[in-house]
């Protein structure tokens, strides 16, 4: 939806808030210390892909930098697997081009299409975190564009650390050097446990420490003493050897991906509604249930199954939706159980829900993963009474020592922001060293009051 | 900011000593991220009421006068300080009105301006300086309180009806011009018993302010631009819309 005078609508991927902004896509990191340093709207904020949920790449009335152009030459160094990349690079490129070498992303979230920048400016997890950390973990170097140029940090720079985390309101990521970890082949041995409540889930999923991917799907339509019922997979990249011969002769090559056409944006309200939500949810967990123990997958089926659709958020309908993900310490499994149960109760059910434990703290001063586990669904969103209950659920998270994660949110209060992130203060401290305050901007930091 | 719920954190509400604007900010606050609220209209004592009723859900709530039957400049001057304390604008809310006595006003032009200058012509001015702010701003909601009696038009009732019509058009014109980086919504409710209908003959069904207010917030959270109350009011009015007009002039109404 462009106006004649570059003005566009944005959304994130939830398509819920939406606002008005000037889009300037930005080709160099030279362009987009011009585009910093330029009189014209304010603030300033960088946008990649576009896959945060929430309003964390929205900056109504102000000048957004879409910096997807900036995705020149992989550098890839092949013995010791240390890649330097533009920061509007996708991880579905970088994963395909270093797979070729036998290198494959250190971390990777559930979609592909996030650009190497809004990787680092939310420090996403993926399945292996109780192990590997964040992607912040895995940054060698970073190179920062402000009004003063581009500096370059390496992880003995607090400037570093406010980035990784820092959603885009530190300066704008031009390149990263990242160290990747080998494989063999493009497939992961998935052994998969079927489980009956949430004692259970949550009992299987710490037998993690040996396996490398570990993470659980939830049933969260299922209540009283089916609650929390769900699947746990665990996974490792899958060694040459265990290759039938079929498979042996590319393993390192993905084959073209078919992807389902996005769907029209007609969708009306309904069709996520209470009864297919929760007819999806027993289809799947009674599928998983009858499937083979331990299979080899391919790595995009098994780290991205949802990009296999285009567009799979519009779906939702018009009123576009929410992911509420938490994480809480290792004895509030209650509070688990309490969002579950309310949204459950309250007719606000999941269609995907997904838990998994977290290893040690994340360093990002806003980075979002610390111990111990986290509970990630997607509601449908603009429902009567849903706000009232997440605001209350808010508090409970907060109340038990846990926290919400920015780059899905688009809805948490400012003081309920302050006290689940206390370091926003470090935060702030870092980013007016950095001239950020005053410039760089969002819908998120508006509206939590940071800006 | 609106948040991921269509929800707004600052509003500027505009006949904020009505019992309808009290029990939409209540609502909005009670239920949403509501915090800031600038409450403008004519008479103080009215607004201050409200404001002290609201207290308990907001963190700062503020009254500013602002009289809708003012010349042009100063209902532009008079929404400045309110602007200006609120930082930033969410959510603009529309609820000024008055219900003048037709049988009065048949015979006394003076009555008929007012009706005009307090329904029609003073919201579309204020209207017009806010949709220009919204729109620089880039996001935001525009709340406008019509009436079904926008779309019809009765032998007992026509100066309030065509000066609701009024609004109500410019209301859709504003929303054409703004959707969808700003939503617009209109409300067109029933009969409600407030204060303002107080002492007028009440029709078989009517509504509450609160229902009004728990309709407008479920009606803005599904990016409904014309919320009817109740939603069978549409159906109602279509079918008389339909009617012969000697008909409808006889029509109990």
């Amino acid at each position: 939806m462009a106006d004649h005078d570059g003005y566009r609508i944005l959304e994130g991927w939830g398509r819920t808030p939406r606002s008005r902004a000037l889009v300037r896509p930005v080709a160099t990191a030279d362009a987009v210390v011009d585009a910093l340093r330029s009189p014209g709207p304010r603030p300033r904020l960088p946008r990649g892909l576009g896959r945060s949920y929430g309003d964390a790449a929205l900056a109504a009335g102000g000048l957004v930098l879409d910096t997807t152009r900036l995705d020149g030459p992989i550098e890839l160094e092949h013995a010791t697997g240390v890649v330097r990349v533009d920061a509007g690079t996708s991880l579905a490129r970088l994963g395909r081009e270093v797979l070729r070498h036998g290198w494959f992303l250190p971390v990777t979230p559930g979609t592909k299409h996030v650009t190497v920048a809004g990787a680092i400016a939310a420090d996403v997890h993926g399945k292996n975190h109780h192990r590997d950390g964040s992607i912040g973990q895995w940054l060698r170097r970073l190179w920062l564009a402000t009004t003063a140029g581009v500096i370059e940090l390496t992880p003995d720079d607090a400037a570093l650390w406010a980035t990784v985390g820092g959603m885009g309101l530190t300066g704008v990521i031009v390149r990263a050097e990242i160290q990747l970890i080998p494989v063999e082949t493009r497939f992961v041995v998935d052994r998969e446990v079927a489980t009956r409540s949430l004692e259970e889930t949550l009992e299987v999923l710490q037998e993690d420490a040996t396996v490398r991917y570990a993470v659980a799907w939830i049933d969260a339509t299922a209540t009283g003493r089916h609650l929390g019922r769900g699947l746990v997979s665990f996974a490792d990249h899958a060694p040459r050897d265990l290759l039938p011969a079929t498979l042996a002769r590319d393993p390192l090559e993905l084959p073209n991906e078919r992807v389902v056409p996005t769907p029209p944006d007609i969708v009306p309200t309904g069709v996520l509604s209470r009864a297919t939500i929760r007819a999806f949810n027993t289809l799947w967990y009674e599928r998983g249930r009858r499937r083979p123990a331990s299979a080899l997958v391919d790595l995009r089926t098994y780290f991205y199954p949802l990009d296999r659709v285009a567009g799979w958020n519009r779906l939702y309908g018009p009123r576009g939706f929410i992911q509420y993900q938490v994480v809480v310490p290792e004895a509030a499994t209650h509070v688990l159980r309490s969002v579950l149960t309310s949204l459950a109760e309250g007719g606000h059910p999941s269609f995907l829900s997904v838990l998994k434990r977290f290893g040690a703290p994340s360093r990002g001063i806003m980075s979002f993963p610390r111990p111990w586990w986290t509970l990630a669904l997607d509601l449908p969103a603009r429902r009567p009474g849903l706000e009232a209950l997440l605001a209350r659920l808010d508090h409970e998270v907060l109340d038990n020592g846990g926290r919400i994660y920015l780059a899905k949110d688009g809805r948490l209060r400012p003081r309920v922001f302050r006290a689940m992130y206390p370091e926003h203060e470090e935060f702030q401290r870092e980013r007016a060293r950095l001239g950020a305050l005053g410039l760089l901007a969002s819908d998120l930091s508006r509206r939590l009051e940071l800006d | 900011m609106l948040n991921a719920n269509g929800l707004p954190q600052r509003a500027l509400v505009i006949g904020g000593g009505s019992d309808l604007a009290r029990a939409i900010v209540r609502e909005l606050a009670v239920s949403g991220p509501l915090e800031r609220v600038a409450l403008l209209g004519p008479r103080r004592s009215s607004l201050e009421r409200v404001a002290a009723e609201l207290a308990a859900h907001l963190d700062a709530c503020a009254t500013f006068e602002l009289d809708l039957r003012a010349a042009t400049s100063s209902i532009a001057d008079a929404l400045a300080p309110a602007l200006e304390w609120l930082g930033g604008l969410d959510s603009v809310l529309m609820a000024a009105g008055t219900l003048p006595d037709q049988e009065v006003a048949d015979h006394d032009p003076r009555v008929v301006e007012e009706a005009f200058q307090v329904n029609g012509t003073g919201p579309a001015v204020a209207l017009t300086v806010l949709a220009d702010h919204l729109e620089r701003a880039g996001a935001g909601q525009l709340i406008v309180l019509s009436s079904v009696a926008a779309t019809v038009v009765r032998r007992r009732s026509y100066l309030y009806d065509a000066s609701k019509a009024a609004l109500d058009r410019f209301a859709l014109g504003l929303a054409d011009r703004l959707e969808p980086a700003i939503g617009v919504h209109i409300v067109r409710p029933i009969f409600v018993a407030t204060r303002m209908t107080e002492g007028r003959p009440r029709p078989a069904v009517s509504l509450s302010a609160e229902q009004v207010a728990r309709a407008t917030v479920a009606g803005l959270q599904a990016r409904r631009r014309i919320i009817w109350v109740p939603p069978l009011a549409r159906p109602a009015i279509a079918a008389i819309s339909v009617l012969p007009r000697r008909l409808v002039r006889r029509l109990p109404l």
